[in-house]
């Protein structure tokens, strides 16, 4: 659990949106799109990781 | 893992800014960063929320009340936590439907849990009556 991993996700971000806005101005909005899903992707797969160990610590401090 | 309440205040305000920021761009990323905080700052309570509770149930044991019902609190708690969490998100997301029925969700299932001390409750009256 860290910091850095809010500005990795914010800098995946706006690596995304800039690859994005340039494969859109050079006419290949289909690639902008895959662009964004990957991002995204890679994001889920931190986030969630971090909400396995929340639940995981959830389920053993309550016993459900 | 137990970090000061001024830890988590930092957390928060650096995680809002960074959603604030990335909102205009990609509001999805945003949205991950929100989750992202959310879970870390509840994982950071939890480690004080383990401690109460062991607490709590050394001090059930010792007025010698029984453990299910001290159980079953816990758990509405912690079906409490979920679910509010859930919802929170879905509301973050712009789903207030979803949020509406997980929060539904999370009520039943809370009187669900609560209906086998319920029963045992009303056995114990019934008996009370008859005798």
């Amino acid at each position: 659990m860290d910091i850095d991993v809010v500005f990795q996700i914010a800098g995946v971000g706006i690596i995304v949106a800039i690859l994005s806005q340039l494969l859109t101005k050079s006419d290949n909005k289909e690639a902008a799109l895959m662009v964004t899903v990957a991002g995204l992707i890679v994001v889920f797969l931190m986030v969630v990781d971090e909400i396995r160990i929340l639940f995981d610590t959830i389920k053993t401090v309550f016993r459900l | 893992m137990m970090y000061d309440i001024w830890t988590w205040i930092i957390f928060a305000v650096v995680g809002a800014v960074s959603a604030l920021v990335l909102r205009q761009v990609n509001p999805a990323f945003s949205l991950c960063i929100g989750i992202f905080c959310a879970c870390g700052i509840l994982l950071g309570m939890m480690s004080s929320v383990s401690g109460l509770s062991d607490f709590l149930r050394t001090l059930s044991v010792q007025a010698g009340i029984d453990d299910d019902g001290f159980e079953v609190l816990l758990k509405a708690l912690g079906v409490g936590y979920l679910t509010q969490f859930a919802s929170d998100l879905c509301k973050d997301a712009g789903e207030s439907a979803l949020a509406s029925s997980v929060e539904t969700v999370g009520r039943v299932t809370i009187v669900c849990l609560a209906m086998e001390p319920a029963s045992a409750l009303l056995t114990m009256i019934g008996e009370m009556l008859k005798g």
